[in-house]
């Protein structure tokens, strides 16, 4: 793994505002931006600027990799965790986090964030999915006039 | 252009309604015209199949349990069995039911078959539940617009108990069966979803009544079947039709290895070039020209009203005697091995037949 060839013991992150964070190489693993930065160092630390990851969304990042980076932990437990993650978020949090994982190149985390926002469309009437996504209806009266009749449950 | 969900790149934004599950298409078009259009575009569906989003749908025709006769355990009772669509999702081990076709509210017609090409699921022929007559009808639902539209009829006078099969992109094909004279037939024909439009197909080489029809490597094949003559005497053999001379090839006289009902046989999914069926309690798949057993179908399910087959999985569905409940089990294509499927009881009425979808 090219955490294990680097010599590197700790990583020093530093959010957009300017918070700081010590990680061991293996928290980073899943951050392929982090991880190409590092893997052409040659040294015991290294400070990586993140200047598009506010402070509280890495530190949410990092609890999120430290729990998945565990062997420790069983898959139950992972599992127990990734509900709660995603309970206590906000809608705007998960947004600005699929950025964060876009931007750090964190496929998995990526994945797992875009199946929570996803989740927010399930069951949910259209009102409550524009409301959410804070989109405005572009539809013509009449068509908006036909969609609900159309799709009268979906509007409940 | 309007972001599809604000403050999102455009493939960010993607990457999430692409994991929307398949009954939130009506609701997703309805949010806006952006997301309307995206939902629609090929290349959505396409990112949702290749990155492993799309569900795999099992769709049944199955008979309605009457909550006060299921306590037994047994649908014995039921004399006129009311038909459903039911809907079983294998990755999440989910059953739903689906809505019923308009004027059809006291089921679907008994006997009617069903193929799916793209997000259309076709109801074809079958009796009328209300007068028992042979009915030629066409029923389409829309997985996107989770609605139902009417298709033209079967044309070419009454049709029961024929094959059909899609080649689940664009055409459904329909061949043999019977009249309402119970004369066997060698008709066939192909219908294009789409356009709703019937095309005949020249005459197969026999007359095949209760015969069954797949479509493997762009081949249409009839398999199997009886002529008037020899009335539930099922044939061994089968023949396929050539699109590009547009006639039926030469008789595959033993294509099946014993002469039994060929209802069980069926197509493998996508990737699958295989054909499945059960026969002699075992279920068999084909290999070059030759049938091999691939493992005994449970002893719960002595008979076997279904299979389906997905990517990497055979489901059958079948119950342990006439008028029993019914069950599922899943045989998993690398490990060789059966899983039991988890019923509720109001999803053990008796399967007429089925059909796999992936949306």
């Amino acid at each position: 793994m090219a955490a294990e060839k680097s010599s590197i013991k700790i990583i020093t992150l530093i959010a957009a505002d300017g918070s700081v964070f010590e990680v061991e190489p293996n928290i980073v693993k899943e951050m392929k931006t982090v991880q190409s930065y590092i893997d052409e160092l040659d040294q015991n630390t290294v400070s990586i600027p993140l200047p598009n990851v506010f402070g509280n969304d890495l530190a949410m990042i990092i609890e999120y990799c430290k729990k998945h980076a565990s062997e420790e932990e069983t898959k139950e437990a992972k599992e127990e965790f990734d509900f709660e993650f995603v309970k206590r978020m906000k809608s705007d949090d998960k947004l600005r986090l699929l950025q964060a994982a876009s931007y750090l190149n964190m496929e998995s985390f990526l994945q797992f964030m875009a199946k929570a926002i996803a989740a927010e469309i399930e069951n949910q009437s259209v009102e409550f999915v524009r409301d959410y996504f804070q989109i405005e209806s572009d539809f013509t009266p009449e068509e908006e006039a036909e969609l609900r009749k159309e799709n009268e449950w979906a509007f409940k | 252009m309007m972001e599809l969900i604000s403050g999102l790149p455009e493939d960010l934004a993607r990457d999430c309604l692409i994991r929307v599950s398949y009954q939130q298409f009506p609701t997703v078009a309805s949010v806006c015209k952006g997301w309307k259009t995206e939902i629609l575009t090929p290349e959505y569906h396409r990112q949702r199949r290749r990155t492993g989003q799309a569900q795999k749908v099992l769709v049944m025709v199955q008979a309605r349990i009457e909550p006060d006769k299921s306590e037994t355990g047994s649908t014995k009772r039921l004399t006129n069995p009311v038909y459903r669509l039911s809907v079983f999702e294998p990755e999440k081990s989910t059953w739903s039911e689906l809505p019923a076709p308009p004027g059809y509210s006291s089921g679907l017609p008994v006997m009617c078959q069903l193929a799916c090409v793209g997000y259309d699921l076709v109801v074809l022929g079958g009796l009328d539940p209300d007068t028992w007559k042979a009915s030629n009808s066409v029923f389409v639902y829309n997985f996107l617009s989770a609605k139902w539209r009417c298709g033209t009829q079967m044309p070419g006078g009454s049709r029961m108990f024929f094959g059909c099969a899609s080649d689940a992109r664009r055409m459904i094909f329909v061949a043999g069966g019977h009249d309402d004279e119970k004369n066997a037939l060698r008709s066939a024909l192909m219908y294009d979803v789409a356009v709703d439009e019937w095309v005949e197909l020249p005459e197969m080489s026999s007359e095949r009544d209760e015969c069954k029809a797949v479509f493997r490597r762009g081949r249409f094949i009839v398999v199997g079947g009886y002529t008037t003559e020899n009335q539930g005497r099922f044939e061994k053999s089968a023949e396929v039709f050539d699109f590009v001379t547009w006639k039926w090839g030469q008789v595959e006289k033993e294509f099946l290895d014993c002469a039994t009902c060929p209802m069980t046989l069926v197509n493998g999914g996508d990737c699958d070039e295989s054909v499945y069926m059960c026969c002699g309690g075992e279920l068999v798949t084909m290999r070059g020209h030759t049938w091999q057993k691939m493992g005994k179908v449970p002893d719960e399910i002595r008979n076997v009203a279904y299979v389906g087959a997905f990517g990497g999985a055979v489901v059958v569905i079948g119950s342990n005697g006439y008028g029993e409940v019914h069950m599922g089990y899943v045989f998993d294509l690398r490990s060789y091995k059966w899983r039991k499927l988890d019923c509720p009881k109001g999803f053990t009425g008796h399967v007429q037949t089925g059909c796999v979808l992936e949306i």
